[in-house]
């Protein structure tokens, strides 16, 4: 028989125990996790006539925009040789940028909107942070079709090993759900976080290799340049759109520091996040 | 077997913040705490937990197994220290310092007004809330039956939202596919189950709902007044449901306003007041004195605005008479609002006539809630005094008196000989209150006794049921 006990303590923050118990309860719970995510999809865009083209339109706006203000001339952007059309360079940054802000944000604010589920049952409060990330997922997935229609219409193959894509994009959906875990407790009891985060990955889309390349730190000529390389270079998102951009391009599987640091960063964020919100879980449903 | 507790709750208690902006902060602080501090400074009700720090902590997680020991927290269990008050600006405790048990196969009631605390405990021992102080130790699989149609989407359909909910209160697929059919049944929606949520009435969303908590199979069970829902025939299903629930091993714990639901399905009973635990105890001890103490509330309040008036000097007045006092007295002489049930009552009044009057007729009627129970009138038994100049005193007394406890007011007029003109008009002149106490008297050996006795009747007549000639009527007389 299984015996629950509830004390004021709190939970451990390091016993390495806890993981065990962690991993089980989420995997105890993995039908619902299924339920929510099938509930969240087909729930979506039932009343809407456009439905799933709501999903595609932002990246497809913002790469159509800069193309267009790119073909006129008024914003100078510098691709190298032997790279991908603009056109598909802007969407396919906006597409991976999007998918990592927006796993991010549905995480952070899975708990905050998720209202009477939270205050008047129990049950892991992971499961909402998944699903809602899950949601994430499905939505790139929407969106990577339309690119492929994008380079398909174009007429640019990319390299068959674009098939290992997918590698890269695991590490990136760790990376948002580890932020998202730590930041819904937070976003929880203080809505600012949320939109906070909304605000700066309105701004980090220009702050990150998605409409435009990085600039190079050997040919830089500006101040200015430099440190938009270093903003680049700090930031993990960049390093994954680099390597699929190589992949893209050139088929090769770049595995630079950069990545290999990133990719570490990104399951020790995951790491931190999920226990940081397994010791919050029971706070969270008061401050609601 | 089963004597073994399958809920323990010892001295619990649960703060919150009254404003959101505190509850904010204190969240946060609270994070900070959980994260940063080693568990045994970590409560938010730091002084005691400071003073307490080799307290009885033993593994706060969910564990699935019955042992498992947490590393680092082998100490022996020490009784806590009665909580110190450790409360921030703005807030309160919603439960204090509380503790029983719940045994396999018992079922326990919950009672007390409402913010008495009695939802926020459940919260606790269903998990969703961790308790400021003290200890909960659950032994089974527990459901709460606190929210009613719980992850229903709004756009799905019936039968998609019976899967969700299902899985939300922790059912797996098949058990849902399994009964299915059952829940479709029993909600009587059969009709529109394909239709979007958001177009079913407020009770279909209900009985929905509800037929899905219905079907849960838990050794654990916590009913937060949801029954209330639905039309009659529904709510029959529900209780046929939970009485047969109740037949085998499962706990059940149930908070319901309905002092008859409690009485009928519960064994004992817990009685809470603002967090507190005023009384614990079997069933029918506990509804008696909560309900002693609804009527003591409700006699309170001066809604009469008597001792104002009696302030100054005069109860009532007319061209004819002033009423000085109206006094409920006993039997033995002393003037006290509260009489036991059976106990003889008399009401005496003083008064001045300001002029000779012939035979004035005295009436007063006995009110609960502004119904009269029952009248002392001079109207009907014709009895009146030969005349009436100057100070005088009048007093009622009724004899072998049958009214059931609750709160009364005394209503007093004043009529001419014929009956016709009003002396006086009719005032509220005094009031008083019948207990439980000499209940006893009456037999109580129903199901729904005391809640008829002290809820539902004013008056109670000794009868007889004549059974004698059932058996002619049956097949092998």
């Amino acid at each position: 028989m299984q015996t629950t006990i509830y004390d004021a303590s709190g939970r451990d923050r390091i016993s390495l125990a806890a993981w065990g118990h962690m991993l089980r309860e989420f995997w105890g719970y993995r039908e619902l996790t299924w339920r929510l995510i099938s509930r969240n999809f087909s729930a979506q865009f039932r009343q809407s006539f456009l439905g799933y083209l709501w999903v595609v339109l932002p990246p497809v706006a913002t790469a159509v925009v800069f193309a267009l203000l790119r073909q006129a001339q008024i914003v100078n952007v510098p691709m190298a040789e032997g790279s991908m059309p603009y056109v598909l360079f802007a969407l396919m940054g906006t597409t991976l940028w999007g998918f990592f802000t927006q796993i991010t944000l549905m995480t952070t604010n899975s708990i905050a909107s998720a209202g009477n589920l939270v205050s008047r049952i129990y049950f892991p409060r992971e499961v909402l942070a998944v699903s809602s990330a899950f949601n994430a997922v499905i939505n790139l997935a929407i969106r990577l079709a339309v690119l492929a229609l994008m380079f398909a219409l174009v007429r640019y193959a990319p390299h068959w090993q674009v098939v290992l894509a997918p590698l890269l994009l695991i590490p990136l959906a760790a990376l948002g759900v580890g932020l998202g875990l730590f930041f819904a407790p937070i976003n929880t009891m203080m809505h600012d976080v949320g939109r906070m985060l909304e605000f700066a990955f309105q701004f980090g889309l220009f702050l990150a290799p998605t409409v435009y390349p990085t600039p190079d730190l050997a040919t830089a000529t500006g101040r200015w340049e430099r440190v938009l390389f270093w903003i680049h270079s700090l930031n993990p998102v960049s390093h994954f759109l680099y390597a699929v951009q190589s992949l893209v391009e050139t088929g090769v599987f770049a595995v630079t520091r950069g990545l290999v640091v990133s990719t570490g960063l990104s399951f020790l964020i995951l790491a931190v996040g999920w226990r940081f919100f397994h010791i919050c879980e029971p706070l969270l449903a008061e401050r609601l | 077997m089963s004597s073994e507790p399958a809920i323990r709750v010892e001295r619990v208690s649960k703060k919150f913040a009254r404003s959101l902006k505190k509850a904010m902060v204190y969240g946060l602080a609270d994070i900070a705490r959980a994260t940063l501090l080693p568990r045994q400074f970590r409560s938010p009700n730091l002084e005691a937990r400071v003073s307490d720090t080799l307290g009885a902590t033993t593994g706060s997680y969910r564990t699935r197994k019955t042992e498992r020991p947490t590393p680092s927290n082998e100490q022996p269990a020490t009784s806590n220290p009665q909580p110190a008050d450790g409360l921030r600006p703005s807030e309160f405790w919603a439960v204090r310092d509380v503790s029983f048990e719940v045994r396999r196969g018992e079922c326990l009631g919950l009672i007390g007004a409402n913010g008495a605390g009695k939802s926020t405990l459940f919260k606790i021992l269903s998990g969703i809330y961790g308790p400021t102080d003290g200890r909960i130790e659950i032994r089974g699989r527990l459901s709460a039956l606190i929210e009613v149609g719980a992850g229903f989407h709004a756009m799905l359909s019936g039968r998609e939202n019976i899967y969700i909910s299902g899985a939300v209160l922790g059912m797996s697929t098949k058990l849902i596919e399994e009964k299915y059919e059952q829940i479709v049944e029993f909600s009587g929606v059969r009709d529109f189950i394909d239709m979007p949520v958001k177009f079913y009435s407020s009770g279909m969303h209900v009985r929905l709902g509800f037929a899905v908590l219905a079907h849960l199979d838990p050794e654990i069970m916590l009913i937060d007044e949801i029954l209330a829902v639905g039309d009659m025939e529904f709510q029959k299903k529900c209780i046929d449901r939970i009485n047969e629930m109740r037949q085998g091993q499962m706990a059940i714990a149930l908070v319901s306003h309905s002092l008859y639901r409690i009485e009928s399905l519960c064994h004992r009973v817990v009685w809470l007041d603002h967090g507190h635990v005023v009384m614990i105890g079997e069933a029918r001890e506990v509804i008696r004195a909560y309900r002693d103490q609804q009527i003591q509330l409700s006699a309170e309040p001066d809604g009469h605005g008597l001792n104002a008036r009696k302030a100054t000097g005069a109860l009532a007045e007319s061209p004819f008479f002033i009423i000085h006092r109206a006094e409920p007295v006993h039997a033995d002489g002393r003037v006290d609002e509260r009489f036991a049930y059976g106990e003889p009552i008399a009401v005496r009044i003083s008064f001045t006539a300001r002029q000779r009057i012939e035979r004035p007729l005295f009436n007063l009627s006995f009110m609960v809630a502004g119904v009269s129970v029952l009248e002392t009138s001079m109207l009907v038994d014709g009895q009146a005094p030969d005349y009436v100049e100057g100070p005088g005193e009048i007093t009622s007394r009724l004899v072998n008196p049958r009214l059931l406890p609750n709160a009364y007011t005394v209503e007093l007029f004043i009529r001419n000989p014929e009956g016709m003109v009003d002396l006086m008009d009719m005032q509220v002149v005094t009031q008083f209150t019948i207990t439980s106490e000499g209940l006893d008297q009456i037999p109580q050996t129903g199901p729904y006794a005391l809640g008829h006795l002290m809820h539902g009747n004013m008056l109670y007549q000794p009868y007889e049921w004549d059974l004698s000639r059932i058996r002619s009527a049956g097949k092998d007389a």
